[in-house]
């Protein structure tokens, strides 16, 4: 509209022609705000060292291909995991502290069931020379092997059983880890550079000489032998072990247990030995647990799905003796004890004043650990503590010889295992090419700062309404002990997509634009492709854009 | 100028009532003018509503204080007649009820009284029952037709049209023709 | 949109006051509209609310935590070079009070309607001027309508009036007598809006890519500069409302003024009112004049820029003047009366004898006749009055 002002145009208004880009306030600065991506509780706490918050951020924007892809970077299965880990990022996260941690383990499972539907099989192209002989195809030697083919090496897989899986297929029951989602889940984790030999158990049919004639070796033999409790009555008919219950079921064959079970351990095998008995049409089963019921190391969610399959526990019990009449178990004489754990890390019970009593029982399933069967290693591998000796890299006394796994370490959840076997991957990757790992880039402008966890302090919360966590449904416990059908079912996309948005980001830039918003400079500007710039000119460094920054991604510097 | 007012408590509809009533002269070429004086938003408080409706422009912005015409929702409300004490000789006065009542009228009204409650009760409107009294006016009156009146309310009735249109002319076929 | 097509586009249709409105708003295609809802406005919203979810109104709608918010909202939105518009009442104007200023000041013509409402306490619902009335030092244009379809059409002039001169302008309408009267509305086509009104396209905006700031802080001489510019604006705005209100009335046969006069000429007592007040007094002065009685009325339709010297050469013949203020200046008085005697004392024409009458405080009813009664009542009265005279006590 052509109205002209003249006198009356407006006066507090930057004059005409002029901009206030002319106002370089950048002079006044003494500090300046830099991006970083720092390192997420999660990611901290995983053993696995899964980049948990990038990809449940690309999950947020609907990209599960690319969330999968991220998760397989580091873990080949998230499928599996999403089940059955014990998922100690959940413990750490920052929302815990908040308004319940989230998810993750739920989240993982959604993404990893996306790619058992439509995720593809890798194909790396074989560019690499050496030949790496992986001796277990249980989850360390998998996860090694996907990460060496994925690097081009041409890896010889050895299993001792009739299939891939070790203590996955083995040593866990089907109604936490449907057989489908296992097999496809290794099937898509196999590259073209990897040749599986099944029934090659060493120091049988496998020679120490065969596996070392190879340019590396990883040993991810696993724990195998069954520990024992040592005491009167263990060698009577019906006392056997737990996990060879397991190994025995999950190769089809279901043994007689009789009307009355009695389970010892507090660990995760004891509940999955004792809920499959009760699944077999045992009436009576009942877990002798040394730990009190908070302290088990199996997960709480176990234990109270266990709890609602009919299973009794008792807890603060030492087994004092077995019961037998005629060479045959009928009971187990029990004593109210505590948990002492040695300087060596074996647990052993302290039994307190009290009477013992007899649980009757037609079987006993001993779920209290295994060892590791040296024997068949050369000495220098051979460690204290019956483990095979091994850094945290995998690396051993032995020239390129590498283990990992349950064989080498007494943190024995699957979850370690993974890592174990990224990390030696890794490893063998460096020596053999001589070259040091790739690390990813960070979020374009920003500084990689992986020691510095982002602390619950560092989160905006004002950014963060309160929201209940996602619970994955279970299936009624009545319907369930009849068979091995799967316990706890997934999120649908509806409640992982909400889980998503719960998700602080600790540590990553998500492009939310809150600096660029709060700048009182107009000082910070978008980049292409992601990431901001900020103007060195008009940044004065009042640290606006560090205070609001909902999930500590950026950090204040002085200027030097 | 045509001036009614309608008495009525919130919750009978008086408010929607006088916007009907002015649609339906507007139907029929005038030029018209409706609103309402009410304390907020309210159940069961008094609502006094007010309509005009004229040949030419109104450019009065007021309350009717001598109405030809009135409408009364709530019979408890005559108060033995002080209500309506205002409405202008020759003029008509409309009230909800089937029984006898008591009390004056100022000389020269016409009192016509229909159970508009009763009515509505059966047409399922319950406590709406100034679209039984809008029928009731109209054949009373003869000031504004049944079909101009019957497309107001199919306009402007916000629920249960059906029922407010039943209603409509049932109250209107309850009363005598323009005395 | 139902109703009877007329003239030019336009569209006859029953409406009431806020809903009349709303159409105006809509026609005037606003990019963003924060706004809050009160009683009695919210009408206003939700029949925006309606157009939006139809897909007519394009513009974003910003529900907002308060009045002074929605403000807030609208003077960024405007800077940004958005058309805006809100509207609000009562308490709600009260809030937002802090911000007009910032309005005014920023150069942001924003058009706001305000339903004329008491402002607490004690707690009322009814016509009153007192809230718009206290925000006259605000830097805003003030209009006050007489009917629904004046307040769509003025929504429409403060437009273009507000957008040529960079001042935000207030539509003001009265509670229940306006808002919520229902009565035929002319609604203008999109077409003739369109050659009325052209879209908002400031000469400067606040755009990123070449920043300017706006509202630092200032040194005395550049405060006073800028208040004095204000002032200047609102002078020329003077002419821009004289022009818009012609300009509309060649497209849809409505011209409007800054103020009006109805059969003033040879009249020997001028009432003058402003809002829908002005319409009663009309047809009183129609009864005056049918008996025998030479009334004329003044109505005051633009409060901001005063319209002083067309006030004083509308007033020059009359007899006797009595203003009909439905607001009271604790303490002082009507404010359009003492804005009416200060005019005309300022230019020179003191001796006209100015009554000052209050009616309708809180929404009491102001029926044509107590118009009468104050025309007649000023006819009869020695000079004039130092203190404001009740016309419920007449």
């Amino acid at each position: 509209m052509a109205w002209e002002l003249g006198a009356a145009r407006p006066l507090c208004w930057t004059e005409p022609g002029r901009t206030t880009l002319e106002v370089k306030t950048g002079g006044w600065r003494t500090r300046r705000p830099v991006y970083v991506e720092a390192t997420a509780p999660c990611r901290a706490a995983c053993p696995a060292g899964e980049p948990v918050a990038r990809w449940i951020e690309l999950a947020r924007r609907g990209d599960q291909a690319a969330a999968w892809a991220v998760i397989r970077e580091e873990n080949p299965f998230p499928a599996i995991m999403g089940r059955v880990c014990a998922h100690p990022c959940e413990s750490a996260c920052n929302r815990g502290q908040h308004d319940g941690a989230v998810a993750i383990n739920a989240l993982e499972r959604f993404v990893g069931d996306w790619g058992l539907r439509h995720g593809n099989l890798a194909r790396p192209e074989l560019r690499r020379p050496e030949r790496v002989a992986v001796v277990g195809g249980g989850a360390a030697g998998l996860a090694c092997a996907y990460h060496l083919s994925r690097r081009g090496y041409r890896v010889r897989l050895y299993e001792a059983e009739a299939e891939l899986g070790g203590l996955l297929r083995y040593g866990i029951p089907e109604y936490r880890l449907p057989r489908a989602v296992l097999a496809r889940e290794i099937e898509l984790s196999l590259g073209p550079g990897v040749e599986v030999l099944t029934g090659q158990r060493l120091g049988a049919n496998l020679s120490w000489e065969t596996v070392a004639a190879h340019d590396a070796v990883f040993l991810a033999t696993g724990a195998s032998l069954p520990l024992g409790l040592g005491i009167g009555g263990e060698q009577a008919q019906g006392v056997g072990s737990g996990l060879a219950f397991l190994r025995d079921l999950a190769s089809g064959t279901r043994r007689a247990l009789g009307r009355r079970v009695v389970v010892v351990g507090g660990g995760s095998t004891a509940m999955d030995v004792a809920r499959s008995a009760r699944r077999l049409g045992v009436p009576s089963v009942t877990v002798v647990a040394l730990e009190a019921r908070e302290e088990m190391p199996a997960l709480a969610e176990e234990v109270s799905q266990s709890l609602a399959e009919g299973i009794e526990i008792r807890n603060g019990r030492g087994v004092a003796r077995f019961v037998e009449l005629g060479g045959r178990v009928t009971g187990v004489a029990v004593a109210p004890a505590r948990l002492e754990r040695g300087r060596d890390g074996a647990i052993r019970p302290v039994f307190l004043t009290g009477s013992p009593e007899v649980i009757p029982a037609d079987s006993v399933l001993l779920a209290i650990g295994q060892g590791t069967d040296l024997s068949v290693l050369p000495a220098a591998l051979r460690g204290r503590r019956g483990l095979v000796e091994a850094a945290a890299d995998g690396s051993t006394p032995a020239q390129r010889v590498f283990a990992g796994g349950d064989a080498a370490s007494s943190q024995r959840t699957v979850t370690h295992a993974i890592g174990a076997g990224t990390r030696t991957a890794t490893r063998i990757h460096e020596i053999l090419s001589g070259a040091a790992a790739a690390q990813p880039a960070p979020h374009p402008g920003a500084v990689a700062v992986p020691g510095h966890v982002v602390a619950f302090s560092e989160v905006n919360l004002d950014y963060f309404p309160r929201g209940e966590r996602a619970e994955r449904p279970e299936r009624p416990a009545g319907g369930r002990i009849g068979s091995f059908v799967e316990v706890v079912e997934g999120l649908d996309a509806a409640a992982a997509r909400a889980e998503t948005a719960r998700c602080f980001t600790c540590g990553h830039c998500v492009d939310c634009d809150t600096c660029l918003l709060y700048c009182p400079d107009m000082a910070v500007s978008r980049r292409d492709g992601g990431g901001y710039r900020i103007s060195s000119d008009h940044c004065k460094g009042c640290g606006l854009c560090v205070h609001e920054c909902p999930r500590g991604a950026l950090q204040m510097v002085s200027e030097r | 100028m045509l001036e009614v007012r309608i008495h009525g408590r919130g919750g009978q509809g008086a408010q929607v009532g006088c916007q009907i009533l002015a649609g339906a002269f507007f139907r029929s070429g005038r030029h018209v003018q409706a609103f309402a004086a009410y304390g907020g938003e309210r159940r069961g408080a008094p609502v006094t509503a007010f309509v005009r409706a004229d040949d030419k422009p109104i450019r009065l912005r007021c309350d009717i204080e001598r109405p030809r015409y009135a409408l009364v929702l709530d019979p408890t409300m005559l108060d033995g007649g002080a209500i309506v004490a205002d409405v202008e000789p020759g003029g008509t006065v409309v009230v909800n009820s089937g029984a006898p009542l008591e009390g004056a009228l100022p000389p020269g009204v016409r009192l016509v009284a229909v159970d508009a409650a009763g009515i509505a009760g059966r047409a399922g409107l319950g406590p709406i029952v100034s679209t039984v009294l809008l029928g009731v006016f109209a054949r009373a009156t003869g000031l504004v037709s049944l079909e101009d009146l019957q497309a107001a309310v199919e306009e402007g009735s916000p629920a249960r049209n059906r029922e407010n249109l039943e209603a409509c002319s049932a109250g209107y076929h309850a009363a005598a023709g323009p005395g | 949109m139902t109703g009877v097509e007329t003239v030019a586009g336009q569209r006859r249709m029953l409406l009431t006051g806020n809903h009349a409105v709303a159409y105006g708003a809509l026609r005037a295609k606003p990019q963003v509209i924060p706004v809050y809802p009160i009683t009695p406005q919210t009408p206003v919203l939700e029949k925006l609310l309606e157009f939006a979810q139809t897909g007519e109104l394009t513009g974003e709608m910003i529900t907002v935590e308060s009045e002074h918010s929605a403000m807030a909202a609208c003077i960024a939105a405007s800077l940004a070079g958005a058309r805006v518009f809100t509207a609000t009442s009562s308490q709600g104007i009260a809030l937002m009070h802090e911000m007009l200023h910032f309005a005014a000041g920023a150069r942001t013509p924003v058009v706001m309607v305000n339903v004329n409402r008491t402002l607490a306490l004690p707690w009322g619902f009814w016509a009153d001027q007192t809230d718009s009335l206290s925000q006259r030092d605000t830097g805003w244009m003030q209009f006050y309508c007489e009917s629904g379809q004046e307040a769509l059409d003025t929504v429409l002039q403060a437009y273009r009036v507000g957008e040529s001169v960079l001042l935000p302008a207030m539509v003001v309408i009265e509670a229940m007598y306006i808002s919520h009267t229902l009565e035929p509305v002319e609604v203008p086509g999109e077409e003739v809006v369109a050659r009325f009104l052209p879209p908002f396209e400031p000469e400067r905006r606040l755009d990123p890519a070449c920043p300017l700031s706006v509202g630092n802080t200032t040194t005395p001489a550049q405060w006073r500069a800028n208040r004095l510019a204000m002032h200047e604006a609102m002078g020329q705005a003077l002419g821009a409302v004289a022009a818009a209100g012609r300009l509309y009335g060649e497209l849809t046969g409505r011209g409007y003024g800054a103020t009006e006069s109805y059969r003033t000429e040879d009249a020997r007592v001028v009432l003058v009112a402003a809002g829908g007040m002005a319409g009663t007094a009309r047809e009183a002065v129609d009864r005056l004049r049918e008996a025998g009685v030479p009334a004329g009325l003044l109505r005051l339709r633009l409060f901001r820029p005063f319209p002083a010297a067309e006030i004083a050469t509308a007033l020059a013949g009359a007899g006797r003047v009595a203003v009909v203020d439905r607001n009271c200046s604790i303490g002082s008085g009507g404010i359009f009366c003492q804005e009416v005697r200060a005019a005309l004392s300022a230019l020179g024409q003191g001796g006209n004898p100015v009554l000052s009458y209050i009616a309708g405080l809180g929404g009491v009813n102001v029926s044509p006749e107590r118009m009468m009664q104050i025309a007649r009542d000023a006819l009869g009265r020695e000079g004039t009055n130092p203190e404001p005279i009740q016309a419920e006590g007449l």
